[in-house]
């Protein structure tokens, strides 16, 4: 799936539509997003690491 | 040496021995407002009617032999983000123009007027904070005092231009990558970002949950402690932490790749002013400025999803895409950041059994020219926007207290140096910067604009 169908797709989903004038723009936004988004989800994190935000009751 | 160019310390002292009246000062304070900040373009609201009742209230209880305070007539202000009594809290935006005005005072400017400070006004910002540069659709461009042609940064360049001119002598910001750190260099000035949570949110227009920090600008060391001493929401205060003997390292690696000779220069000067001959790496400092990244347009962007739905055309085309965008990311980038980040708070926990205090540069370079839209960092032409925060954000990242040190002089553009340290322990890097600024290595005089 090309990142522009996914930004439609997930548009649609998330109930977030994309103005036909904008669409340009969030594309090249969500390409620059992309690109740091892989520097995170291609590192080995050891399987005990737990995510940093805490729920205190 | 004018009114205006005395720092906060120095004026309640003089306020309180009645060397000078409240008003007189708030007076030379709007004269010189009135004189720069159409060129600068600071302020986005002026109260200037409440701070004349604020400092007759000052002049009041000194004359009737009370102590109004260590802020004593000290003229302040504050970025848009914050509550004022009557204004519409606005966050820089279009859309919160017209939301009803705020009941009260968020609590911590409320600390500081308690203390007898004065509020001038409230401050321009990128819009929602989501910005570095402050060139605000809706409100102009901030301007830097130092070169009236270059950014004051961002997003909270209304609050550091305003120091920096001599504007007020003591402004609060918000800093969630960088909004502090990065316009206090540029500018000249000293700003503080305390640890993740040691500062009250309430009260202000929020960013990113996981990285908003409230913090001050100064032009002394001495007024940033005492401006941090009474933001503090905690009954115990700090230990003072020794600064000589401390142990302090330079961040090399990714901290010094893409940084200019100028601002690599003044990171030298700070380390020799503090004794620091080591560099240490922070590792994967990259991914976590890349986490940090992507969090924030998520975050950012569920915070405004609504006004994206129904008003996008209001937003700041320079904000609009990347909250849109940054709204839709996969659930699966999110988590794994957020593991990341508790990752690399164990990595920096590590760095600091061995150092105390780590120095990096606040910026890549120095100020570049309003409407700039890319620069070369280490021979690569890249976009000014997302890279001037490329050393700040790791930092924000995992919630370290830095104090940004402005080295200035020799006809150079003013460069911010990180003196970053151990979560809770700002006393410490409070402490660097009053040594270095007692020795000369650091330094902020009032920059009249050019």
């Amino acid at each position: 799936m090309s990142e522009a169908d996914y930004l439609r797709a997930a548009s649609a989903l998330l109930g977030l539509p994309i103005r036909p004038e904008h669409e340009q723009e969030v594309r090249e936004a969500f390409a620059v997003i992309s690109a740091q988004a892989r520097l995170v989800t291609e590192f080995a994190l050891p399987d005990d690491v737990e995510a940093a935000p805490r729920f205190t009751p | 040496m004018s009114l205006c160019e005395l720092s906060a310390i120095e004026i309640a002292a003089k306020v309180r021995r009645r060397e000078v009246s409240a008003a007189e000062v708030l007076d030379a304070h709007i004269e010189r407002i009135e004189r720069y900040d159409q060129v600068l373009n600071c302020f986005t609201d002026l109260t200037f009617d409440r701070a004349k009742r604020e400092a007759a209230h000052v002049d009041f209880q000194i004359a009737a032999g009370r102590n109004p305070g260590p802020l004593a007539g000290v003229p302040i202000a504050v970025k848009n983000l914050f509550d004022v009594r009557g204004l519409a809290t606005r966050a820089g935006s279009k859309i919160f123009r017209d939301a009803p005005p705020a009941s009260d005072d968020a609590p911590i400017l409320k600390r500081l007027t308690n203390a007898g400070a004065v509020l001038l006004g409230t401050l321009n910002m990128d819009e929602f904070a989501y910005g570095f540069v402050t060139e605000n659709a809706h409100d102009g461009a901030t301007r830097n005092p130092h070169d009236t042609a270059r950014i004051a940064g961002g997003s909270s360049g209304g609050s550091a231009a305003a120091v920096a001119s001599g504007l007020a002598a003591i402004t609060l910001g918000s800093d969630t990558n960088g909004s502090i750190r990065l316009p206090a260099g540029l500018c000249g000035i000293f700003g503080l970002k305390p640890t993740y949570g040691r500062i009250d949110r309430a009260g202000t227009f929020p960013f990113v949950d996981s990285f908003d920090h409230l913090g001050p600008f100064a032009r002394s060391s001495a007024d940033l402690t005492l401006a941090y001493d009474l933001l503090q929401s905690g009954d115990k205060p700090d230990a003072v932490l020794p600064v000589q003997g401390a142990r302090v390292a330079s961040l090399d690696d990714w901290f010094v790749q893409s940084a200019s000779a100028e601002m690599l220069d003044a990171v030298a000067a700070v380390a020799k002013g503090l004794g620091a001959t080591q560099r240490v790496t922070l590792p994967e400092a990259e991914r976590a400025r890349a986490a940090a990244f992507c969090i924030t347009a998520f975050e950012g962007g569920q915070l405004h999803k609504q006004n994206l739905i129904m008003r996008p055309e209001d937003f700041d085309a320079a904000t609009r895409p990347r909250l849109i965008a940054g709204a839709l990311q996969p659930a699966e980038t999110i988590l794994q950041a957020q593991k990341f980040r508790a990752w690399f708070l164990a990595q920096a926990k590590i760095i600091f059994e061995r150092f105390d205090l780590l120095l990096a540069p606040a910026t890549p370079c120095t100020a570049p020219l309003v409407g700039q839209k890319t620069m070369m960092l280490n021979k690569v032409e890249v976009a000014v926007r997302p890279n001037l925060g490329l050393y700040t954000q790791p930092i924000s990242f995992i919630g370290l207290p830095v104090v940004c040190v402005p080295v200035t002089g020799g006809g150079l553009l003013p460069r911010g140096v990180q003196i970053i340290a151990g979560p809770g322990r700002e006393r410490q890097a409070l402490a660097a910067a009053a040594m270095l600024e007692r020795d000369g290595v650091v330094a902020a005089p009032v920059a009249t604009p050019v």
